[in-house]
């Protein structure tokens, strides 16, 4: 499995839609179908991949999509990073490449809200996870969850990408409901730094699995007699009926 | 060794998803691993591991100890509902790296962490404190025992592998 970068607690959605890429790809750079195509060429945006939409009555028109890199790649470029695009363009088309007989086999079947539940998702979680683990990790800020929405704000719970540290970020509602994100979405922040302008964008992504080595998360213990944070009625029960001053007294060592 | 101590934030998922409390249970190339040797301390892994600090009930503390290379020491515990002053410890954990050679005697981090939340849960009001132990975690009754904590044969417990350890301030 790919190795994660190192404070990053999830990753890029593996695959988006056409009309996500464009609605995703924020203000600054305004995807039009020109633009896009010019940027296909470019290696920037990859091919992508078109699907038939299957209905009761047939098939009813067709529905495109990218490697989730291409996201990451377009931001890179707007950010004027155009090393970084073309290599992300590229591992997204490798991407393509290599998932999209399965996409097309497993949306035969079944609606694109479904993908996550695919047997190859964690496949394109990792290979995703794997391609963008070398990028700048001061492009990338932070990584987080959308913690809160309190008027004109949304707070990101975010870790750094640079240092692991947290933080809390206050960013402005309309960026999280132009993506059609609410609380409790992972995001990653990208900031760019432009002569004295920084743009903040965020884009969504999943999160990663636990660490490789380590056991699997099982909250049962956390639920169990030990480990639950209640007591039985019967011990509650027992407990009250003790005379406090014959319990044993807890000695702090040292 | 003295750890630094405070209460977990959010940006703290990540190390306790890598936390290992135990080693991983024994496993042959090509072959499913076998049942944990110590299933206690498997089941208390992988609890840390769903822990998503931060708290969100005002009654459950999670406290982290950290050294030079990371997280070291994990305590959680809460006030019991309806139960003013009454705490229950509900997992204490040492990362492997520190552990003693066998995991059965008692190392300096175990006692520095009982000690660390006995400290806070005094400060919090606790008049008593009580925690369920498995009986062949010996390790950890013994660490108990070692601060006061004793146990208490007449508790009625649900499962049989437990044994409650309780004290008063």
């Amino acid at each position: 499995m790919a190795k994660y970068t190192k404070h990053r607690n999830s990753t890029l959605l593996p695959v988006v839609e056409k009309s996500d890429l464009e609605r995703l790809s924020g203000p600054q750079m305004r995807l039009s179908r020109g633009k896009t195509r010019a940027l296909v060429e470019k290696g920037i945006i990859s091919k992508g991949f078109s699907v038939p939409i299957k209905t009761h009555r047939g098939v009813a028109g067709r529905r495109k999509f990218h490697s989730g890199l291409s996201l990451l790649a377009l931001q890179a470029f707007a950010a004027g990073d155009h090393d970084t695009a073309e290599s992300l363009g590229k591992s997204a088309a490798s991407f393509e490449v290599m998932f999209r007989p399965f996409i097309e086999r497993f949306l035969a079947d079944h609606d694109a809200s479904e993908l996550p539940h695919a047997p190859f998702w964690n496949n394109m979680v990792e290979a995703t996870a794997g391609a963008s683990e070398n990028f700048r990790p001061d492009f990338v800020f932070a990584d987080g969850v959308i913690a809160a929405i309190k008027g004109e704000e949304a707070y990101i719970e975010a870790t750094r990408t640079k240092d692991g540290s947290g933080t809390k970020l206050p960013v402005p509602l309309e960026i999280v409901r132009a993506q059609g994100l609410s609380e409790g979405a992972s995001v990653w922040v990208l900031r760019s730094v432009s002569g004295t302008n920084v743009v903040i964008s965020i884009v969504p992504t999943v999160p990663s699995n636990a660490d490789d080595e380590g056991a699997e998360a099982d909250d049962a213990y956390l639920r169990s007699e030990a480990g639950s944070r209640t007591l039985t009625v019967a011990q509650i029960a027992y407990l009250r009926s003790l005379d406090q001053d014959s319990l044993p007294v807890v000695r702090i060592v040292g | 060794m003295t750890l630094a101590w405070r209460e977990a934030e959010f940006g703290d998922r990540r190390a306790l998803q890598a936390f290992n409390c135990t080693d991983p249970a024994p496993r042959e190339p090509g072959r499913r691993a076998r049942n944990h040797p110590r299933p206690w301390e498997d089941e208390v892994n992988r609890s840390i591991h769903a822990l998503s600090p931060p708290c969100t009930l005002s009654v459950d503390t999670l406290l982290l100890g950290f050294d030079e290379e990371g997280l070291a020491a994990v305590a959680l515990w809460c006030e019991l509902d309806a139960m003013p002053g009454w705490f229950k410890i509900r997992l204490i954990a040492v990362e492997r790296r520190l552990r003693t050679p066998g995991g059965t005697s008692i190392g300096k981090t175990a006692t520095e962490v009982l000690n660390e939340a006995l400290r806070r849960i005094k400060a919090q009001g606790a008049a008593v404190v009580v925690g369920l132990i498995d009986h062949r975690n010996r390790a950890s009754q013994r660490l108990c025992a070692d601060h006061g904590l004793l146990p208490d044969p007449a508790f009625p417990v649900e499962d049989p592998e437990l044994i409650a350890h309780i004290a008063r301030f």
